[in-house]
């Protein structure tokens, strides 16, 4: 999947240098817009047509619920951590 | 760029149009959907690329704060690698996958969905777009238990944008400029850090 990331580094290049035309910007946001609902309209119909997948919607919501739940947890205990050690730092200041 | 009624609306409307198989059979026999990834791919980056918030919020930080972003991200793995014990159906490369969406459902299902297939995507667009739920609706409490910074670091990706209002409101103002920065970093990280998971492990 190569290809992602240099299409991804391409469109950044392009965007760096294109910065100050306001109108292109703005065309390439409503391109983006329009690409991520075609692609998850696409997803949901794939949802829809695949039985094994639409039948376990409940445990499928269920187990993303726990990896989200868990996701802010680890990162509110190492967050925690940097907190303190911003903290230590201002302190020997 | 992250509206999520309507992303969870066109969401349902796909499943239910799929479910009442009024489309056309070959619709996804076809690769269409990869090369609206790529054509995504290239107008995201142009989007990241010029946003010029990027240059004035770096010069307006000092170094320490770049640890707010790394917590994030060590923080969410961890707490993710958790799951795959209990969770049997997945390995750990598949939930850290999930994980690295950082709350950034659209983009990070979309590239999941295409390297991993629709299973995993829909767990990604789910949970991601949970994060961003949950961080709305607990902000208080996460505030309350581990301070200030673990709402930002909960926000994740969104911590630029859609929950940005109200890690101001319970961190405050002084944060803001903080919960810019992580969400910045964490929107540029996530097709990155996605696709590097999904290859690399």
């Amino acid at each position: 999947m190569l290809e992602i990331i240099l299409i991804l580094l391409a469109g950044i290049g392009v965007g760096f240098l294109l910065k100050d035309f306001n109108k292109i910007i703005s065309i390439s946001e409503n391109l983006a817009n329009i690409s991520i609902y075609f692609l998850l309209f696409f997803l949901g119909v794939s949802v829809g047509i695949k039985d094994k997948i639409f039948n376990n919607l409940e445990s499928i919501g269920l187990t993303a619920l726990i990896i989200t739940i868990f996701a802010v947890l680890g990162s509110m205990l190492a967050a925690f951590i940097v907190s303190k050690i911003i903290r230590d730092n201002k302190n020997e200041k | 760029m992250k509206n999520s009624i309507g992303i969870t609306a066109v969401f349902v409307l796909g499943i239910v149009l799929g479910r009442a198989r009024l489309l056309p059979s070959n619709l996804l026999e076809n690769d269409y959907t990869l090369y609206a990834l790529y054509f995504l791919l290239f107008f995201i980056g142009i989007v990241l690329g010029s946003n010029k918030n990027t240059l004035s919020v770096i010069k307006q930080i000092n170094w320490k704060i770049v640890l707010v972003p790394a917590g994030t991200i060590v923080g969410t793995y961890l707490g993710v690698i958790c799951t795959a014990i209990f969770l049997p159906e997945l390995s750990v490369r598949e939930v850290l996958a999930v994980g690295s969406g950082f709350g950034y459902y659209s983009l990070s299902s979309i590239i999941i969905t295409n390297v991993n297939g629709s299973y995993l995507g829909t767990i990604a667009l789910i949970s991601n777009l949970l994060r961003e739920i949950i961080t709305l609706l607990m902000a208080p409490i996460i505030v309350r238990i581990s301070g200030k910074i673990s709402l930002i670091s909960s926000g994740g990706a969104t911590s630029m944008d859609s929950t940005l209002p109200i890690i101001i409101k319970y961190s405050g103002e002084r944060y803001g400029i903080i919960s810019i920065f992580n969400g910045l970093v964490l929107t540029i990280l996530v097709p990155f850090l996605v696709t590097f998971i999904l290859n690399i492990l």
